[in-house]
């Protein structure tokens, strides 16, 4: 198993600069979720690391060696490809055994191997098919089955799960979760959708335009976005932001007006803020409740009901949208006039720049870290 | 969007005298391969008339027809087997390493085929002169080969660029070698593509008569330069050389025949996604 760092990469096509300077360390046996909208740079970055993409400039170590010009297969990392990429003319078997046959490993030792791995998958009855005659979820598991025979230090996915119905897609995020527990392997991950990355993440690294615009546990980007973008892209509704001015400012926390003209005591290290300063003020739904004595008034436009949880989409006087999650019972109507409590300790206050103003308190699970698994023997 | 009934006969009987039109020279040849020297010329033509085969025991009588046949199969084999050798490795590279000038390249390759053969058949004909290269198989071998590479090329790296850039990439993760990756993943995937490629080729060199009437006499003289020699001197036997072409065209319209499916898929591919 193995550690990765990536110190200044770059990554230029002729002018076009896409990967604008990454600095990031992965841990020996973590589970680093790359995230961020399409066009981010999240599936380049993982493919200079696999070494299908050269490096501009910058340094990739692994386990403290610079790999930059070594060759991908001597990387010792394997590689799970969004379209699966298995080898359509040989059977599941000579599939995974494909990258140890080139090694040069004696038959019955590369078939044992395949066997052993197979039976991790539940593959044992699919040996002899070829993909063509397997389903999605098969085909994943091969490919799957492909990286692990090979015993990889890193273990690379490129939107793995992406091309999976639904259903089929959590059943398999449970499975990876599971097989990082048994493997104990550094896995690195890359994709767009932010519920894979929170549950699966030891790490996400939130992408944009080719920079990293946070990196931390998945609770710490929750409660502590750095930015915007990031306090946009994690969590699902996405966070409601409000334009409000700064009444008045302290290290004990910020008071801003609402829209509506009520005030929030925001406790945030407000050192920085001046009154009458244009700030932007960010509240999760699940964070929102609607309460006859709430501080913001609004009509309801929509209504979605879940069953166990209602979300309200409601518009403020000003003609903001507001996500309000309820819970299943509540018997708001469509053009219902709400009012809405905001609590302020969920709040968060974004200055012009759209960066966070820190929060006096940490959160207490920010910082915390799932318990390494079994030791490596 | 169903067409209607007259739209569809409209398009069969279009179909139809499409084919009678193309098919219908090959069938009078044959025909006329079959008839005596009189009935071949008389008006008007007759379409029926007591067969004969003294046209094909006179073309056997005057010449070797297992030589030439031999030839053209070892020329067109030789010439296809070659020119795809060597376009694999280009059209790999053109198709996976595509560079800023890759298309320029494979459109500049095309447009040699453009040009009149006739325009280079002088300078040609003194090289193949100085190597001695007239009247032998690898000389007209080679001329095949040059001919045919551009479309041999062309059409490989359109094959190539239907097999998904993933499975490749997976195979360097695996460890394989450019050589491995081509021999061991690219061309079992290409299989269809490079059949019919080279079944394109073989057509090609076996219907070539401008090179093939000037470059070889005897020796190395394919069905081209056979066919050639019953429009001979004494005048135009149309019955006897519809019988040499007959012989001549036989082996290749029965391969054609057989791997028709095979060259349509080849033909129409890309254009039709």
């Amino acid at each position: 198993m193995a550690s990765l760092t990536l110190r200044k990469i770059h990554k230029s096509y002729g002018e076009v600069e896409v990967i604008k300077g990454v600095d990031l360390d992965i841990d020996d046996r973590e589970f680093c979720v790359f995230v961020g909208p399409s066009g981010c740079g999240k599936s380049t970055l993982l493919r200079m690391i696999a070494g299908l993409e050269e490096i501009t400039s910058g340094d990739l170590l692994i386990d403290g060696e610079r790999v930059n010009e070594v060759p991908p297969a001597e990387r010792g990392l394997a590689m799970v490809f969004q379209s699966y990429a298995l080898y359509p003319h040989m059977t599941v078997r000579d599939n995974m055994a494909f990258a140890l046959r080139l090694a040069g490993v004696p038959r019955e030792e590369r078939y044992g191997k395949v066997a052993a791995a197979a039976k991790v998958l539940q593959l044992d009855q699919l040996l002899d098919r070829k993909p063509r005659e397997l389903s999605g979820g098969q085909r994943q598991r091969v490919a799957i089955g492909r990286a692990i025979v090979r015993n990889p230090k890193v273990f690379l996915f490129d939107e793995p799960l992406s091309n999976l119905d639904a259903a089929l897609r959590v059943q398999m995020r449970i499975e990876l979760a599971r097989l990082h527990e048994t493997l104990n392997a550094t896995m690195v991950y890359v994709t767009h959708d932010q519920v894979e990355a929170m549950t699966l993440a030891d790490k996400i690294v939130v992408l944009e335009g080719g920079v990293i615009e946070q990196a931390g546990t998945p609770l710490e980007l929750y409660h502590h976005p750095r930015s915007l973008f990031v306090a946009g892209f994690i969590g699902s509704p996405r966070m409601n932001f409000l334009p409000v001015t700064v009444t008045a400012a302290g290290d004990g926390g910020a008071t801003v007006s609402l829209p509506g003209g009520e005030t929030v005591a925001v406790p945030v290290r407000a050192g920085g803020l001046r009154p009458g300063e244009k700030v932007t003020l960010g509240v999760r739904p699940e964070h929102l409740q609607p309460a006859a004595a709430g501080q913001l008034e609004a009509e309801v436009l929509v209504v979605e009901r879940l069953g166990g949880e209602t979300f309200l989409y409601a518009q403020l006087p000003g003609g903001q949208m507001l996500v309000v999650q309820a819970d299943g019972e509540n018997p708001t109507r469509v053009h219902d006039r709400i009012r809405v409590a905001v609590d302020p300790i969920t709040c968060h206050l974004f200055d012009a720049k759209g960066l966070a103003v820190e929060r006096a308190q940490r959160h207490p699970l920010a910082d915390m870290r799932r318990p390494t698994a079994r030791k490596a023997s | 969007m169903r067409s209607s009934l007259r739209e569809r006969i409209l398009i069969t009987v279009l179909g139809w005298l499409a084919a009678f039109l193309m098919f219908f020279p090959i069938f009078w040849m044959v025909l006329t391969g079959f008839k005596t020297e009189i009935d071949a010329v008389s008006t008007p033509p007759k379409l029926f008339f007591t067969p004969t085969l003294e046209n094909f025991e006179a073309v056997r009588a005057r010449a070797d027809y297992v030589h030439f046949a031999l030839n053209s199969i070892i020329i067109s084999v030789a010439a296809t087997a070659l020119s795809i050798l060597i376009a694999v490795p280009a059209a790999y590279a053109m198709a996976f390493f595509p560079k800023k000038r890759t298309k320029d390249i494979l459109l500049w390759m095309l447009s040699t085929k453009m040009m009149p053969a006739v325009g280079v058949l002088v300078p040609i004909y003194l090289l193949a002169k100085d190597l001695g290269a007239l009247d032998t198989r690898w000389g007209l071998i080679l001329i095949y080969v040059l001919m045919n590479l551009p479309i041999v090329v062309w059409m490989l790296y359109t094959f190539f660029k239907e097999v998904p850039k993933d499975i490749l990439e997976a195979g360097r993760m695996d460890g394989a070698k450019p050589k491995q990756e081509v021999w061991m993943l690219l061309l079992p995937l290409s299989v269809p593509g490079i059949a019919s490629t080279a079944l394109l080729s073989i057509i090609l060199c076996w219907n070539e008569a401008f090179w093939s009437l000037n470059l070889t006499s005897s020796q190395a003289a394919p069905l081209t330069t056979f066919i050639a020699s019953f429009s001979a001197p004494e005048g135009l036997f149309w019955a006897k050389l519809s019988a040499a072409s007959t012989v001549a065209i036989a082996p290749i319209l029965i391969f054609g025949w057989m791997s028709q499916r095979q060259l349509v898929r080849g033909l129409t591919f890309g254009a039709v996604k």
